[in-house]
């Protein structure tokens, strides 16, 4: 594969993250130390490294979820570069809600939203029309195979595979340039991680920059542009 | 959407040579949900009564963009001024809704008496806004004679929250709303104040020790302890990265469900 020389969608630079336990007598546990990932559009980087190395710190960082100590994320957004380290709350509500999403491995919603409105938020939230977001999150449903007499439940009492299925379908409806995807088919059977890895690649197809930590061999290998490996922390002391 | 809807800085309020707030900033943009947290004694009370006119500074400005003026400091205005410049656009939730109630008038004299002291005088019309909130928080227009008391807890603070949005308010603020209820009746009012902030752009301080309730509905979280503000951030970050001691504890008392 040729290297594309388009802008990077997401550029982390010399980015670092710890942790201060306080109540561990300020216990410091350095568990980023300069990393330099930059992912162009129609990338998808695969996070390597064994567990405990940092991949879904990494992640949460690149989603501004944790607070980096240094370095800089850099984000395109409208033709402008936005660094997410430095950004205030609002700005990064803003590029959460048209530039960056994150699907991670559990969905965390309000009790009692029926599924087809968890799925719709993310377009509403865009500004678009409601019926028109309850349409799009009908098919992209219906694609991932939820079962059309489940649309108007909360999703609280459904099986592991579909909240993810649920989860997935509200992380891609709205279409970011960037997403950051945790575990996307650890727990589907066969058919649905088919399902999942054809809409990832769409989405990577189009041009979005993915960023994805994947335990699955098949899916890692149909999905993965290139592959980062964490390097080794520079234990502080 | 031009600039912050509140700007607090340098708020200083203390009881008896207590202090109850100290140097407490924050701003607050239209349409965004803030939650205050932190336990009995930290100030957060203190704070939205502050804002509400209802208790007097020491110190420090609070700027609120009103519709009649624009920006004004509210602690620099009387009574009168301050109820003719803020209008309805500040609403305020009581954790008992007993306390934001008229409990000797019906549920829809509750809604329609803002708008009689706002000015309207069509009965009829008065009438039937009162039945559409009614519908809108849930509770049947069917009972809109009926007296709150008749009503059971949750009814009653969805009664409450109509009353208090019935004349498009831009801030409301609400001290631990959910907090009185029922697991299940605390879910159906999160789901309701989200959906009524979204679709009025309405902004929100929301005072509650309720971490899971301040996850759910705040874009931004302020912790709160012996009347400082010792962090605040975006929600996510500040319950999934806690950078101060206080927070840290905070965050892990919490049963994980």
């Amino acid at each position: 594969m040729t290297m594309p020389s388009t802008t990077p969608l997401l550029e982390a630079k010399g980015v670092s993250k710890s942790f201060t336990l306080h109540a561990r007598d300020r216990l410091r546990l350095a568990v980023l130390s300069e990393i330099d990932l930059a992912v162009r559009p129609g990338e998808c980087v695969v996070l390597d490294g064994p567990s405990g190395a940092g991949k879904s710190t990494l992640m949460r960082t690149l989603y501004g979820n944790y607070r980096a100590d240094g370095g800089a994320i850099l984000v395109q957004r409208d033709g402008e570069t936005r660094d997410l380290v430095r950004a205030t709350p609002r700005e990064i509500l803003a590029l959460r809600r048209d530039t960056i999403g994150y699907i991670s491995q559990f969905l965390r919603v309000i009790p009692r939203v029926p599924t087809i409105e968890i799925v719709a938020e993310p377009l509403t939230a865009l500004g678009i029309d409601r019926e028109e977001a309850r349409k799009r999150a009908a098919s992209l449903l219906a694609r991932m195979a939820i079962p059309e007499r489940f649309w108007a439940l909360p999703p609280v009492t459904f099986s592991g595979g579909e909240q993810q299925r649920v989860n997935i379908a509200r992380g891609l409806i709205a279409g970011h340039p960037v997403l950051l995807v945790d575990e996307p088919t650890a727990s589907l059977d066969s058919v649905n991680r088919q399902t999942v890895l054809a809409l990832l690649q769409e989405a990577r197809d189009a041009g979005a920059a993915i960023v994805a930590i994947c335990h699955d061999d098949v899916t890692r290998a149909a999905l993965a542009t290139r592959y980062y490996k964490i390097p080794l922390r520079v234990q502080a002391t | 959407m031009s600039g912050p809807l509140l700007e607090i800085d340098g708020l200083c309020k203390a009881y008896n040579g207590r202090p109850a707030l100290i140097d407490v900033a924050l701003d607050l943009w239209p349409g965004e949900v803030l939650a205050i947290v932190g336990e009995s004694g930290s100030g957060k009370t203190t704070l939205l009564r502050c804002i509400d006119g209802q208790v007097a500074p020491e110190r420090g400005a609070i700027r609120f963009d009103t519709r009649a003026q624009g920006m004004v400091d509210l602690t620099l205005l009387n009574e009168a001024r301050r109820r003719r410049l803020l209008g309805n656009d500040l609403g305020y939730v009581h954790q008992n809704p007993r306390d934001g109630l008229r409990l000797e008038l019906s549920a829809g004299a509750n809604i329609g008496e803002p708008l009689l002291q706002a000015g309207h005088r069509h009965y009829g019309r008065i009438r039937a806004t009162a039945e559409s909130w009614l519908a809108k928080v849930e509770i049947d227009p069917g009972r809109i004679d009926d007296l709150p008391k008749h009503f059971s807890g949750g009814m009653q603070q969805r009664l409450q929250i109509a009353r208090n949005l019935v004349t498009n308010p831009r801030l409301v603020l609400m001290d631990e709303p959910t907090g009185g209820l029922d697991v299940s009746v605390q879910a159906k009012l999160l789901d309701l104040l989200r959906r009524l902030a979204a679709d009025l752009d309405l902004a929100i301080i929301l005072v509650t020790h309720d971490l899971g309730v301040a996850r759910l509905l705040a874009d931004r979280l302020m912790v709160m302890q012996a009347g400082r503000i010792v962090e605040s951030g975006l929600t996510d970050q500040v319950l999934d990265d806690p950078h101060q001691p206080y927070t840290q504890l905070l965050v892990s008392s919490v049963l994980q469900l």
